[in-house]
């Protein structure tokens, strides 16, 4: 059987997963959300020029976010209990990676993110972080990427535009 | 803790503030948890010890924080 070349931009879908989970590891939630979907698709510099934030500012606002609404029930700052160690993602994840048995969940409007950005591709298991990133501007808060978008002043309709350009036959 | 306070803010009606809060203390509670638990192993705890205090089976407690970090 012939096996096609990925293209190089191509990055795997379980990478993306399990990267995003880390990062909701991190923080120590139990489910992988679209805001930790967001984080994980930095891997992919294009991103940081498209939305014109870093993965340490968006992970900064997260924990700003936190400490917001923890003072709204009278706690303050997360600093009492510091991030988790976060573990290393291959590249090319093989299945035993994902069916790991202490694997995050993902949160449904994450996965529908996700089946939804490679809905196009011929191959499911490959997707640009272009097209998650596109499936992700669109949303609305109360999602939580939505939220976290809000609070880093990213203009999503200008990020849409943005991303146009670079993928011109999208 | 200001309790009267926290009793004002927790009637807030707000539910986009209300369960932005609710899930920040889950992720508050995990992060307390696995400080802790790497602090009782530096202290010579055994997983069974641990499971015993957080009220779940070693092999769970196990599961969860034997892990090498990146």
């Amino acid at each position: 059987m012939k096996t096609e070349p990925v293209a190089p931009d191509m990055l795997h879908a379980w990478a993306i997963c399990l990267r995003a989970g880390e990062e909701a590891r991190r923080r120590g939630d139990r489910r992988t959300g679209t805001d930790h979907l967001l984080l994980a698709l930095f891997e992919d510099p294009s991103i940081e020029a498209v939305l014109g934030v870093n993965l340490q500012r968006a992970r900064q606002a997260l924990a700003s976010l936190d400490d917001e609404a923890l003072a709204t029930v009278g706690l303050r700052s997360g600093a009492v209990a510091p991030p988790l160690a976060m573990r290393a993602v291959p590249d090319k994840p093989r299945f035993r990676d994902v069916a790991q048995k202490d694997r995050l969940r993902m949160a449904p409007a994450a996965k529908k993110v996700l089946e939804e950005a490679v809905k196009p591709n011929r191959r499911k298991t490959y997707v640009t972080a272009q097209q998650v990133l596109a499936r992700i501007l669109v949303l609305e808060p109360p999602d939580p990427a939505a939220v976290l978008l809000r609070a880093l002043d990213v203009n999503t309709s200008e990020a849409l535009r943005r991303l146009d350009a670079l993928t011109p036959d999208s | 803790m200001d309790i009267d306070k926290l009793n004002v803010n927790l009637s807030s009606d707000d539910p986009a503030i209300g369960l932005r809060a609710s899930l920040a203390l889950h992720r508050l509670a995990e992060r307390v948890e696995a400080k802790h638990v790497a602090s009782a192993r530096e202290k010579g705890w055994s997983w069974q010890q641990i499971g015993d205090a957080l009220g779940v089976t070693r092999q769970s407690v196990h599961t969860k924080y034997n892990k090498e970090p990146s």
